[in-house]
């Protein structure tokens, strides 16, 4: 929008120099406005802080070749779908490690709090995390970014029914993996 | 199920609100942001070696191409005849479509081949019938 209105009162030689002396500033607003939100998202793709950051800032990167050309028309919904395609790789490449690693997650649950509800939400992150990579990106970002299916679908690159399908498995699979607690029976409930 | 979404949602969001960006993160873009344009400019730079380098080979095999049929190379002729060739007393020479002979000492036609003596270097014109010389209207022209 800036851009645009520039180039009509100034000119061409005179945007260039304004763009060349602000392209950074103007991405850096663009990164305050959206980072936070895609670390939080990037982690809950991954359950790895550091590699969450690493997305991000991989995902920034791409995104800004594309913003400086002028591409890119929704920020936010472009590095939602560039930070769920290098989850999408970081997790291919790392497959083995976190098959390895689920096997574990009953050992790796860390403090667990003494608040109910923390204890609840502690368990569901756990079943989370144990769910195929597929299905926990449809429920991410069904359930976390609030998305439709048609966005979602459109993120994750595949149709509207493979989105019901992913979050409707994923969902009956949360059930199962929750079933030794309370919370499945409860939910079975709260759904009847 | 509702509840299970809502157990999920509330559960992602809880999890989400303990994650804060680190501060060096906007360092890590900008400094990707550098690495890929370095990587382009490199890639660009390549790009146009690589394709200076087909030129050069490629235009002299192109042009070769449209060079025509070889062209038949003429060695430059002796300067100086073989010997006994050149007459240096009598030579043919063609007058209005008739041979006759010239003597290139008196500047003269011969007449007669007679007329040089027997002992005449050989030329090509001693090899011509005497017949053609004397039948040329202008050799009868009595010698000076």
């Amino acid at each position: 929008m800036v851009t645009s209105s520039l180039r009509c009162e100034t000119g061409g030689d005179v945007l260039a120099m304004v763009r060349a002396g602000t392209d950074s500033g103007s991405f850096a607003a663009v990164f305050n406005a959206h980072h936070r939100q895609a670390v939080r998202l990037a982690y809950l793709l991954t359950s790895d802080a550091d590699q969450a950051e690493d997305i991000v800032a991989e995902a920034f990167a791409k995104v800004y070749v594309r913003w400086q050309r002028g591409d890119v028309r929704d920020v936010g919904a472009y590095l939602r779908r560039a930070v769920a395609n290098e989850a999408n790789s970081k997790l291919r490449r790392r497959y083995l490690e976190r098959r390895e690693a689920s096997k574990r997650s009953g050992d790796e649950r860390g403090v667990r709090t003494v608040d109910d509800a923390a204890a609840d939400r502690d368990e569901v992150w756990q079943a989370i995390q144990r769910l195929p990579d597929r299905q926990r990106k449809a429920v991410v970002l069904r359930y976390y970014e609030d998305l439709s299916e048609a966005e979602t679908a459109e993120i994750l690159g595949c149709s509207v029914g493979t989105v019901k399908s992913q979050v409707s498995r994923g969902l009956a699979r949360m059930q199962e993996l929750l079933a030794g607690s309370g919370l499945a029976a409860a939910s079975e409930g709260g759904g009847s | 199920m509702e509840r299970m979404e809502q157990l999920i949602r509330e559960s992602l969001q809880a999890r989400a609100q303990d994650v804060e960006p680190t501060p060096a993160l906007w360092l890590e873009v900008d400094r990707r942001v550098a690495r890929r344009r370095r990587f382009q400019v490199l890639s660009w730079s390549l790009a146009g070696a690589a394709a200076v380098v087909a030129a050069v080979l490629a235009v002299p095999a192109i042009v070769g191409l449209f060079d025509g049929p070889e062209q038949l190379e003429i060695p430059p002729l002796d300067r100086t005849p073989a010997a006994g060739v050149v007459s240096t007393h009598v030579v043919a020479i063609e007058d209005d479509g008739v041979a006759r002979l010239l003597d290139l000492r008196t500047g003269e036609a011969v007449r007669d081949l007679a007329e040089l003596g027997s002992s005449r270097p050989t030329s090509p014109s001693r090899r011509r019938p005497p017949s053609t010389a004397s039948s040329s209207p202008r050799s009868r022209r009595p010698a000076s």
